[in-house]
């Protein structure tokens, strides 16, 4: 089956930074816990993470 | 998912247990021959049962449930003289899959209760060998379901396993088939991930929006207020358009059984399959108006210039006169004229005094100058509108000829509906009370899916309107936390999210966009391939639409799904599953089969040729079940000296009338299946 994160991952390449750091995490937690809400819970700390490293 | 053996115990006409072997690797070809009655198809339920517990194939659709019979009659026979007795049927499937083997064993146990003949499912249980040698033993159906989509996708089964004479169906699926493709295909690229990863961002923007609606103030509280108002709104729309395709969904399942009940009269089968053929028709005509009309809209705006044709001749020719008349551009630049004026001196030096002859005729050329910069445009505008005349004609006939396609296949769609509506009436006419009664049903229903698609057309255009307002006001968000210096985190949260959304939304349209011209530009030259030298030059290009349904292009950009022949279609189906499955592999083979039942069936000698030479080298694993009609000797010499036929086996009919299965070579294949009779192609 195709590794379809490495498509995705370059296509999300000419994104800001944390846009494509966000957007990565959100595919990988999507395929390791398969529901939306799940992976919504986990999200919100990394959003959190990323503001403040921005800082 | 390769397939390596199959195992069947006292199921259909297999009494006692027989295994097959499939052929994988190099030589992947498997051949499980026999004349018509000997199995085959039980073969093929028993791969479809055993993986998804389905009783029932595609082509049973006039038989109840408890009509198919799964356990030998032989065995069931043999148990009737022994009361409470009762006999038990199995399937067991070994396949590798992700370096794992699988094990995945079904029964089922057959007995006889007042005389009558009962079936029921015993137990399912799948066993997972890893690499490392430890194993999971699974027992629970839901759970070995699971296991099983993660395979194989339940929607997309049928473009594995599937009947070579009901794959053409693949191109006249119904709206709500096609959808249920549409997110199988969309797993076996790998992008449900991305889906999912899209709706949690949205869930959580949702909440960082709410928030920040509440610490906000003055017009960015409004804002915020307005914006989160319409992302609801446009949530409840998706929420009733998902209602909406529910319904319509329900809806079309009980038309399908009601149309089967229907058929079972005799004297309307007839006409119940000729409003079904019907049905079909319209569909592919529809789905090719849909891309007529996308074309009309584009050459038809272009067209509103002729409208005002007779203003833009009136300018053009001004502009022209004036032109040849040297006034435009003027002869004699305004600022040399201003020039000779001021110094009073010409240009050959003499003087030129007030109130002379020559001082007149300067300042006279002076008036006629004008301005340049209105001289300069009004080149600019004679250019343009010279551009728009002599396009006039192409324009003309582009409009003519397009409207022309849409009349045509609008009035054969009014032709195909007068039919269906002549046809519905017939069938309405019937004196069986209990066929009035389905008929009347079935119009209720039709009529539910009618008014319910308008309805979800409706909301569609509505929630667009609302995508782009929402748009919109988050720009204005953005802009006014410029304006007033808002930096603050739960900005910046809610601001990231929201971007990220965007661009998983964007990545997703861009690859999938892509996924559809690759699988499109790879099934074109595999259906190329598979054509005969004749058809070769008819047709320009496979298109694959947004929602995985397929049309093909003459090479007059002519859509002409709806007029190729049944073997076409089905080499078409074929060409854009191994195009698929390649597109899904990145490339390489995909690992899974092609278990085809009557592979040839429809198809003329030259295109069997064609798939026996080309198939094995585009998918992982080849199994066929052919008759003796379809696989004759030159079909069966042709694979045998492709080197890619791994094993035959032959489905020998029992003195007792049952089956055997019995493993031959390839070489023995020659002689045991029989030379094609002259006449015969």
């Amino acid at each position: 089956m195709q590794l379809v994160n490495e498509v995705i991952r370059r296509k999300l390449e000419k994104y800001p930074s944390p846009v494509q750091n966000l957007a990565l995490q959100a595919i990988m937690l999507a395929e390791k816990h398969g529901s939306d809400a799940s992976v919504a819970e986990q999200l919100k700390q990394v959003v959190r993470q990323l503001v403040r490293d921005k800082k | 998912m390769i397939l390596e053996t199959l195992t069947i115990n006292n199921f259909r006409q297999f009494r006692g247990k027989s295994t097959l072997r499939f052929a994988h690797g190099k030589k992947n070809v498997t051949v499980i021959f026999g004349e018509n009655g000997r199995g085959k198809t039980g073969i093929f339920r028993a791969l479809i049962f055993c993986l998804f517990g389905d009783r029932q194939l595609s082509q049973d659709e006039l038989v109840d449930d408890r009509e198919v019979h799964l356990v030998n009659n032989g065995a069931m026979r043999d148990s009737q003289q022994e009361k409470g007795r009762t006999v038990e049927a199995g399937v067991e499937l070994t396949f590798k899959h992700n370096d794992c083997r699988y094990t995945l064993r079904r029964t089922v146990q057959g007995l006889w209760h007042n005389g009558e003949r009962h079936e029921e499912g015993k137990e399912v249980t799948l066993s997972i060998e890893r690499p490392d040698g430890n194993c999971t033993p699974l027992r629970d159906p839901e759970s070995i379901k699971e296991m099983m989509g993660l395979v194989i996708d339940y929607r997309v089964r049928e473009y594995f396993l599937f009947d070579g004479e009901k794959i053409e169906h693949l191109t006249r699926a119904s709206q709500h088939q096609r959808t249920e493709v549409s997110k199988g295909v969309r797993n076996l690229l790998n992008i449900d991930g991305l889906e999912i990863a899209t709706k949690a961002l949205k869930h959580v923007g949702k909440e960082f929006a709410k928030e920040l609606e509440k610490s906000a103030t003055g017009e960015l509280a409004r804002t915020m207020k307005r914006l989160n108002e319409s992302t609801a709104k446009r949530d409840t729309f998706d929420e009733q358009i998902a209602a909406l395709a529910a319904d319509i969904q329900k809806a079309e399942e009980e038309i399908e059984d009601l149309e089967k009940k229907l058929k079972k009269h005799r004297g309307i089968t007839e006409l119940v399959e000729q409003r079904e053929r019907l049905n079909g028709q319209i569909r592919d005509i529809e789905h090719e108006m849909q891309d007529v009309r996308a074309v009309v809209r584009d050459k038809v705006a272009r067209t509103a210039i002729l409208l005002c044709l007779d203003p833009i001749r009136s300018v053009y020719e001004d502009i022209e006169k004036r032109r040849k008349k040297g006034e435009i551009p003027p002869e004699i630049r305004q600022d040399l004229i201003e020039r000779l004026l001021s110094e009073r001196k010409c240009i050959c030096g003499r003087e030129i005094r007030s109130g002379t002859p020559e001082h007149t005729q300067l300042k006279e050329w002076l008036r006629r100058v004008g301005d340049p910069e209105l001289s300069d445009a009004a080149l600019e505008m004679w250019r343009s509108l010279s551009g728009i005349i002599s396009q006039e004609e192409t324009v003309r006939s582009n409009a003519e000829t397009t409207l022309q396609q849409f009349g045509r296949k609008n009035s054969e769609l009014e032709r195909l509906r007068r039919q269906l509506s002549t046809v519905t009436a017939k069938i309405g006419e019937d004196v069986r009370d209990d066929a009035i009664h389905w008929e009347g049903q079935r119009k209720k229903a039709e009529a539910a899916v009618r008014k319910k698609s308008v309805e979800t057309e409706r909301l569609e255009e509505m929630r667009q309107e609302l995508d782009a307002l929402i748009r919109q006001l988050e720009a204005q968000k953005v802009k006014l936390e410029k304006e007033r210096g808002i930096a603050n985190e739960m900005s910046a949260r809610h601001t990231l999210v929201e971007n990220a959304r965007q661009a998983l939304v964007a990545v997703a349209d861009a690859f999938t966009k892509e996924a559809r011209e690759t699988i499109a530009a790879q099934a074109t030259a595999y259906f190329q391939t598979f054509l005969d030298a004749d058809s070769q030059g008819l047709f320009d290009r496979i298109q694959v639409n947004n929602d995985y349904s397929l049309q093909i292009m003459d090479n007059h950009g002519n859509a002409v799904l709806a007029n190729i022949s049944a073997g076409q279609r089905q080499l078409m189906s074929i060409a854009f599953i191994a195009s698929l499955a390649k597109t899904a592999a990145d490339g390489d083979l995909l690992q899974m089969p092609l278990f085809m039942d009557t592979p040839f069936g429809r198809l003329s000698l030259d295109h069997r040729l064609r798939l026996i030479d080309n198939l094995p080298k585009l998918c992982a694993q080849w199994i066929l079940l052919a008759t003796d009609t379809e696989l004759r000797r030159s079909e069966a010499r042709h694979l045998y000296e492709s080197k890619r036929w791994g094993r035959f086996y032959r489905l020998v009919s029992t003195p007792g009338g049952e089956t055997e299965v019995e493993e031959r070579s390839t070489e023995d294949a020659l002689t045991l299946i029989r030379e094609e009779e002259e006449g015969e192609s």
